[in-house]
């Protein structure tokens, strides 16, 4: 079963504590997203009860998978490994769509467990072409890929983050998930425009949005989800759904996880604005 | 877009960013000494540098640009081991679990997708690094619920084998033991170990050792004692022998503790809880 997007508004992140909430109330949730590597269980391992878990919120709710490990920037090997147990999950969820981050994660066969950042050269944009069509070829189906949060940026790159983008995602041919507070985030970090970024990316290839809360620390944005969306990053929304209409959009909430009631506040926020959408 | 012409690929790039992010010295002390002598490789510096294609601001030193990843790399790593090894971390105190963490990322660096999996390798390094057998116990234990949790499902025991045994079946009937089954000795008391019941006196070792059992049922972790006597029945079963066998053995074994019919009694008795208990995945006739 695959939805199409246009049915799907505001979706929440599937976290373990609200698990218990869903099951037993069922509450009103157009979709989740549920990050794939916590189903996928441990090397010579089983997926355990995290899996038996989202496939019983499965029956009752659309799920958009959301991966962190496919590490398509490295130059290493793509993990086939990963891929095949990854393909496992898709096969007992089938998710709406399913998502990566555009970055790299480790190197060296070592994982650093974060989204590193990449230069924007045209050697890195062959490099990620090359890998993102292996990946949709290898798992019959699109990806989308979101920009990632960074605290850095390369004196050698050769082009914006949103020209970069487009250029991936049009050579590639995959889908760019669109992270809201991430664009906002390394804006500050970095001194760009954030609008410039909007107005920049290939807006057919948007699938999806993100919307999180971040901090301050070491005089820089953190992109540590672990509060509401800050005013900024829900003024830059309104733009985004202003260019690019009702797209799909995601809150997610990953540290000092509050009750579900919170979350659903922060959904309620964000359907207002994207009713405004056309 | 400008075309800029570096040296550097990004494969370079991506060791030397490794390197950088995880040298346990902390960014600035690995810049400032990129090859330490009398260290292990581990903290040498890849030959080609990406320093200068980091670019740094009047806020921002590229040196601070890069701790905000190598700060993360490690708290990332350290939160996740204080989460499935909370009885050493709570044993050990916060600080020298810390320290503990930091020597071992220098000897097992991650090296799967699943954060979860980097701690697999702990208890041992541990044991070589320590000598607190209290906390090499607690480490061990803290292993072992993870593996259980994580046990691949096996077949799930359907009440309606049992009627279609005939009593020759059941002379020779064998238990297959669920594979997240497992059967703990030690002189620790891992009872308390399990509730997290943390006294501020150092725990005591106990002259003789007492049996446990781990074992999941509905997905969620299960831990109990259990008698020498349990013990042993499910290690014969363990081992391939009939339930028929089992009894004659245990016979031989306990019978100064217990009269012949006490003991198959029990048993039986242990039997039906095993199949409530989800410890049975099924019936080999």
């Amino acid at each position: 079963m695959t939805e199409q997007n246009s049915n799907l508004d505001i979706g929440l992140g599937l976290r373990a504590p609200h698990y218990p909430h869903i099951l037993a109330q069922k509450p009103q949730v157009s979709w989740f997203e549920a990050i794939s590597e916590n189903y996928m269980g441990i090397e010579g391992g089983g997926p355990g009860r995290p899996l038996k878990t989202l496939e019983k919120i499965r029956e009752n709710y659309p799920i958009v998978l959301h991966g962190v490990s496919l590490s398509i920037g490295s130059t290493d090997e793509i993990n086939k490994p990963y891929l095949l147990r990854l393909k496992n999950l898709f096969e007992s969820i089938q998710p709406s769509w399913v998502s990566d981050h555009l970055c790299w994660t480790g190197v060296q066969g070592e994982n650093l467990h974060d989204l590193l950042p990449l230069p924007y050269t045209e050697e890195t944009v062959v490099h990620l072409v090359e890998r993102i069509k292996y990946v949709q070829d290898f798992m019959g189906r699109k990806f989308a890929f979101e920009n990632v949060s960074a605290y850095l940026s390369f004196s050698h790159s050769e082009m914006s983050e949103w020209e970069f983008l487009t250029e991936v995602s049009e050579r590639a041919d995959c889908d760019l998930l669109l992270d809201i507070n991430n664009i906002y985030v390394s804006s500050v970090n970095q001194g760009f425009k954030a609008r410039d970024f909007l107005n920049g990316v290939p807006k057919k290839r948007i699938k999806q949005m993100h919307l999180a809360g971040h901090s301050e620390g070491n005089g820089m944005l953190l992109d540590t989800h672990d509060a509401p969306v800050k005013n900024e990053v829900w003024n830059l929304y309104e733009e985004a759904i202003g260019l690019f209409q009702k797209i799909p959009t995601l809150i997610e909430w990953d540290d000092k996880i509050p009750g579900f009631e919170r979350l659903q506040q922060e959904a309620q926020t964000a359907k207002k604005i994207w009713n405004r959408g056309l | 877009m400008k075309h800029v012409s570096t040296s550097l690929s990004l494969s370079q790039l991506q060791k030397w960013m490794r390197w950088v992010i995880t040298d346990p010295r902390g960014v600035e002390s690995a810049l400032l000494d990129p090859n330490p002598t009398g260290l292990p490789e581990r903290y040498q510096s890849p030959q080609a540098s990406g320093y200068s294609l980091v670019s740094k601001s009047l806020d921002h030193s590229v040196e601070n640009r890069l701790s905000v990843y190598a700060e993360g790399y490690f708290f990332r790593l350290l939160e996740s081991l204080e989460t499935d090894f909370k009885r050493l971390r709570l044993l050990m105190g916060e600080l020298e679990f810390q320290l503990l963490i930091s020597e071992y990322l220098k000897v097992y660096p991650s090296t799967n997708f699943n954060i979860g999996e980097v701690g697999l390798q702990l208890p041992q390094f541990f044991k070589l690094n320590n000598d607190n057998e209290c906390w090499c116990e607690a480490a061990e234990f803290d292993l072992k619920i993870l593996q259980v949790f994580y046990t691949v499902d096996g077949p799930t025991l359907d009440p309606k084998s049992f009627e279609t045994l005939s009593e020759e079946d059941w002379e020779n009937l064998r238990l297959e033991i669920d594979l997240s089954v497992k059967l703990l000795t030690s002189c620790w008391p891992l009872e308390k170990f399990w509730g997290l019941d943390f006294p501020s006196a150092p725990f005591q070792k106990a002259e003789n050792q007492k049996n446990y059992l781990l074992w999941r049922k509905h997905y969620r972790v299960e831990f109990k004692e259990m008698t020498a006597l349990e013990a042993a029945a499910l290690n014969q079963l363990m081992a391939g022998k009939s339930l028929s066998q089992t009894i004659e053995n245990l016979d031989e074994t306990f019978s100064q503790l217990s009269m012949p019919e006490h003991l198959s009694q029990q048993v039986m008795e242990f039997f039906g809880r095993w199949i409530s208990d989800g410890i049975i995945s099924s019936l080999i006739t």
